[in-house]
């Protein structure tokens, strides 16, 4: 294979180091994370972490850094709600962060008001009584997460704009409050309600980082229309994903071992 | 910091034991910032995709078996996102972010500095002329030094496509920054005869 030239090489070697972080990102970064997260971070782990790779050099110019962390609050919201609702920590799984602690230290965050996106809240709704009650039917076996009903920080009615340069987690939050809305719709029943809402997450964000949970629960829900095919489809996913944190909702609802 | 100095934590799978969130994010978030930069993330971006990246790391660390490298898993988490925020940015107008982000150096002199401010911005003039695809196998493995089987597995493609690609994306970096040694030649004489490089191959 041919090799770079010796200016381009030198290039890389005096530019190699320049995109790393400086400290204050890796200090604002982490703390904002964690903070979503629920992650209790030990004292040292950000020492460790600036000696390990944050550079000292101070960042100059470095433009309006990230204004979209508010709008995530809600993403995370809706990330461990599926985690949940998926049983992800049901048992398969084994967490190193206890889920409701997390659920619980990230909804005391969210009572910030007016910080969520707009679109992402409206499909952020905790389910309605009516709705809870269905997700004890045979087909959906698998119970609502603690989030889905302590979550209702993310339903502000309030207007909400996200802020110039939250275009990642706003993508994020669409995916996820596409897929947790065709999980509601699993819950209730309603199939076919929930291949639309997959169908648009396949449309609009085909390599997403919901990709994998967009094809179990569409696996869910042919499933339990009885399509023609769909074990079979389920048993070639679960070959491919069998230890996904979704592969035990898809054994359930195919009826699979 | 070279990206060497970073460890690349291989979980056996029979010695899989639960991994520390707080352990990975503070082992792999550098690279992941700086990979990000250079896929094409915007400064005023940043944040905000080496986040996403780190919730999706850390609702999906429990299922991660070891049969990769870490890092290499991690990078290919790094890679969706970014993919997907950029095709956002294509859908949006853009968000004013210019990218235009200056490293001060203060080992260096201010003479230096400028220099290696001018490195960088022609790093990322010619990273920005690849197209995606090109882009992502010459960051990995010129950049961040994964080996073409690593890339494979982060692309989910032929091994032998990363070859072709990486082949092709150096035959343009190096046309590039040709391209720039003539232009400097051209604009700063005595620079570009003081600095003279062997220039491309």
């Amino acid at each position: 294979m041919n090799e770079l030239g010796p200016a381009a090489r030198k290039l890389l070697d005096e530019t190699r180091d320049a995109d790393d972080p400086g400290v204050a990102d890796a200090r604002r970064v982490r703390a904002a994370l964690f903070a979503k997260i629920g992650v209790t971070a030990g004292a040292g782990a950000g020492a460790a972490l600036i000696a390990k790779g944050a550079k000292a050099a101070p960042v100059v110019a470095s433009g309006a850094l990230g204004g979209a962390t508010l709008v995530k609050i809600g993403l995370v919201v809706a990330t461990l709600g599926i985690e949940g609702y998926f049983g992800l920590r049901a048992g398969t799984h084994p967490s190193s962060a206890p889920p409701v602690a997390s659920i619980s230290s990230v909804s005391s965050t969210s009572s910030s008001p007016s910080v969520v996106d707009s679109t992402a809240a409206a499909k952020l709704v905790a389910p309605s009584p009516s709705t809870s009650s269905e997700t004890t039917a045979p087909v959906v076996p698998m119970p609502l997460p603690v989030a889905a009903s302590s979550a209702p920080v993310a339903v502000k009615s309030a207007p909400v704009i996200a802020p110039p340069g939250a275009t990642g987690s706003t993508s994020i939050a669409d995916e996820i409050a596409l897929i947790r809305s065709a999980q509601q719709h699993l819950a209730a029943g309603d199939a076919a309600a929930a291949l639309v809402e997959l169908d648009e997450h396949a449309a609009r964000f085909p390599h997403g980082a919901m990709a994998e949970e967009r094809e179990g629960a569409r696996l869910v829900a042919h499933c339990m229309l009885g399509d023609a095919g769909a074990v079979a489809r389920a048993e070639k996913f679960l070959a491919s994903h069998g230890e996904s944190p979704i592969a035990v909702r898809v054994r359930s609802a195919c009826g699979l071992p | 910091m070279s990206p060497h100095a970073e460890p690349l934590p291989v979980v056996e799978p029979a010695a899989a034991a639960p991994l520390d969130f707080a352990g990975v994010y503070d082992a792999h978030f550098p690279f992941v910032w700086r990979s990000a930069r250079r896929l094409g993330v915007a400064p005023a971006s940043l944040d905000d995709v080496v986040q996403d990246v780190f919730l999706v790391v850390h609702r999906r660390l429990d299922s991660f078996e070891g049969r990769s490298t870490l890092k290499t898993w991690i990078f290919g988490i790094a890679l969706r996102v970014v993919r997907d925020h950029r095709r956002t940015l294509r859908r949006k107008p853009t968000d004013g972010d210019d990218g235009l982000e200056i490293h001060a150096d203060p080992r260096a002199n201010p003479a230096e500095a400028v220099e290696r401010a001018e490195g960088v911005r022609l790093l990322h003039a010619i990273l920005d002329g690849l197209d995606d695809e090109k882009r992502e196998v010459f960051v990995m493995a010129e950049l961040e030094q994964l080996t073409a089987p690593e890339i494979a597995e982060v692309c989910g493609i032929n091994v032998n496509t990363i070859y072709a690609r990486l082949r092709s994306a150096r035959k343009e970096f190096d046309e590039a920054v040709a391209r720039h040694q003539a232009r400097e030649r051209f604009v700063r004489p005595s620079k570009a005869s003081s600095s003279g490089e062997g220039g491309a191959s």
